[in-house]
């Protein structure tokens, strides 16, 4: 009887949402969503990504990129719960359960522990052969040739706005940057937030590259 | 909810990352760093901004400290930093092959857009100068042949009045002569101008060029009834002598019929030439004679220097 009444009993909220992982429609419902009914091509998902990293970057947090992944998988999970979220916009949404998240991550002390384990665990299992750089300019060089390889990877049109946008020094630098944006027929705010988003592009390549350096 | 339309100044952006704004203020800037896009975009540049300030070292006294004790607090701001200094070393090295093979082209192309507007406006230069000269030459040129020819115009135009005084003194003194009558030599029968003033009349006038070999057709002086005077203007092929005289015969006797006094040539329209008033009275209509030129010597010696032909015609009343 007790073994028919267990099998009965509701999964526990907390035990259903770790069993809960995303799936390609969930994710395909969370874009749309974002969208606002204008197709972005993940733009706008990358965008809002990009927001909540640099969120809990400024709140000092360790691991931002992890928990800005938290928070968007929150928000997904109760897109497909409830169907759709209606009464709040989609970026403040995100924002209030951003909230939650970093709320949690500041109450999380007793994991620290547990924290520290993995960082002794991850250090043991690093590979032996990780490279040491002996000077500061072995470092500048290596990022340099890592800044290289991922402005190759730019579009051509995009590599030459950042490259122009950052050339000359002080009153020669903003007179370049109103030649550009009157060539490219935009405003200077228009071309600063275009050389931040490809700058933005660059940062995600350099931190994904596997040829950057282990302290990058 | 924060309104969209609430302005935040790039000062308070910048304090916010720099972790100088108070609680309630950050708290703001939080959400509108995630909900607004405007926001969010302009905080994204303004952190570049401050970032590559700090590269190049325009970071001075308390916003420095700040800077370095809070915003290079976490690995990713310290990446952004190196992001920074590795693009603007980027853009300063140019066109190094290890390091810049993507800006080489960046490089190329400014050069050429340099080496572009200098040469054409070296290329404009030059031709405004080229054409300049070139309008100078030609002005100059042209000047230049208005005044020779302006000269020679003038000067022929002098010459051509004193030929026209020279002619008129001589037709006058020929006048005074002619009206002087003519007796005749008692010696050879031949009359002779004697230098009075002839009457005024009209005189008919035939110019003889220097006689030449070959068979010519002769010319004619027309002489109307009621003529005294015709004259000859014997042209010179040069002026060797300083006197000259003539005797006019006739073809058909061979006899000189007439002889003038011994006279000086001028220069008429660049022509040296002898002039002589002869009475029509010792002429016969249809009748053909020669003038003999000779030319009379400062010792008084003769020489013969032309036989002049022409025709008498009567002229049609």
């Amino acid at each position: 009887m007790k073994n028919n009444e267990r099998e009965r009993r509701p999964i526990p909220r907390l035990q259903q949402i770790r069993n809960w992982s995303p799936t390609p429609a969930s994710l395909r419902q969370l874009l749309n969503w974002l969208d606002e009914g204008k197709d972005s091509g993940g733009e706008r998902y990358l965008e809002i990504r990009r927001r909540l990293v640099s969120y809990f970057d400024r709140k000092n947090c360790d691991h931002p990129d992890d928990l800005a992944d938290e928070t968007l998988n929150r928000v997904m999970r109760r897109l497909e719960e409830e169907g759709s979220i209606d009464n709040t916009p989609p970026a403040r949404y995100c924002y209030i359960v951003a909230k939650f998240v970093f709320l949690e991550e500041v109450r999380r002390p007793k994991q620290c522990e547990g924290d520290f384990e993995r960082m002794e665990h991850a250090s043991f299992g690093a590979p032996a052969s990780c490279p040491v750089h002996s000077t500061e300019s072995d470092l500048r060089e290596k990022v340099m040739a890592c800044l290289d390889c991922c402005l190759r990877k730019l579009d051509p049109k995009d590599r030459e706005l950042i490259l122009d946008y950052y050339q000359g020094e002080q009153g020669a630098k903003i007179a370049a940057r109103r030649e550009i944006a009157s060539k490219l027929g935009l405003s200077m705010n228009a071309l600063s937030i275009r050389a931040c988003r490809i700058r933005s592009r660059l940062e995600a390549c350099m931190r994904n590259s596997e040829t950057a350096p282990e302290e990058f | 909810m924060p309104s969209k339309h609430d302005t935040v100044p790039d000062s308070e952006l910048r304090d916010y990352l720099l972790g100088r704004t108070g609680a309630e203020a950050s708290e703001r800037l939080d959400e509108l760093s995630v909900c607004d896009d405007s926001v969010a975009d302009r905080l994204s540049a303004t952190e570049n901004d401050l970032v590559d300030a700090y590269v190049r070292g325009e970071l001075r006294g308390r916003e420095l400290r700040q800077f370095e004790s809070h915003y290079l607090s976490t690995a990713m701001r310290r990446k952004k930093v190196e992001l920074s200094r590795a693009l603007n070393a980027t853009v300063r090295a140019g066109a190094d092959a290890d390091h810049t093979a993507v800006s080489e082209s960046f490089r190329s192309r400014n050069a050429d857009r340099m080496r572009l507007r200098w040469g054409s406006l070296r290329q404009h230069t030059t031709m405004r100068w080229a054409f300049a000269c070139a309008l100078l030459a030609i002005l100059t040129v042209s000047t230049s042949w208005l005044a020779i020819t302006d000269y020679r115009l003038r000067r022929q135009d002098r010459k051509t009045r004193d030929a026209y005084d020279a002619l008129e003194k001589q037709y006058r003194q020929l006048q005074d002569r002619a009206g002087g009558g003519h007796s005749q030599s008692p010696a050879d029968g031949i009359q002779v101008e004697t230098g009075q003033s002839a009457p005024a009349t009209q005189v008919s006038s035939l110019f003889l060029p220097p006689p030449l070999r070959g068979t010519q057709s002769i010319p004619a002086v027309s002489v109307a009834a009621g003529d005294q005077w015709f004259q000859l203007q014997l042209g010179l092929e040069s002026d060797d002598f300083p006197k000259y005289q003539i005797y006019l015969k006739s073809l058909a006797s061979e006899r000189s019929i007439w002889r003038s006094q011994p006279a000086r040539s001028y220069d008429i329209l660049h022509r040296r030439v002898v002039a002589v008033l002869i009475p029509v009275k010792t002429v016969q209509s249809t009748d053909s004679y020669g003038a003999d030129v000779w030319g009379i010597a400062a010792n008084g010696q003769r020489e013969l220097i032309g036989t002049y032909i022409f025709r008498i015609i009567a002229a049609a009343k």
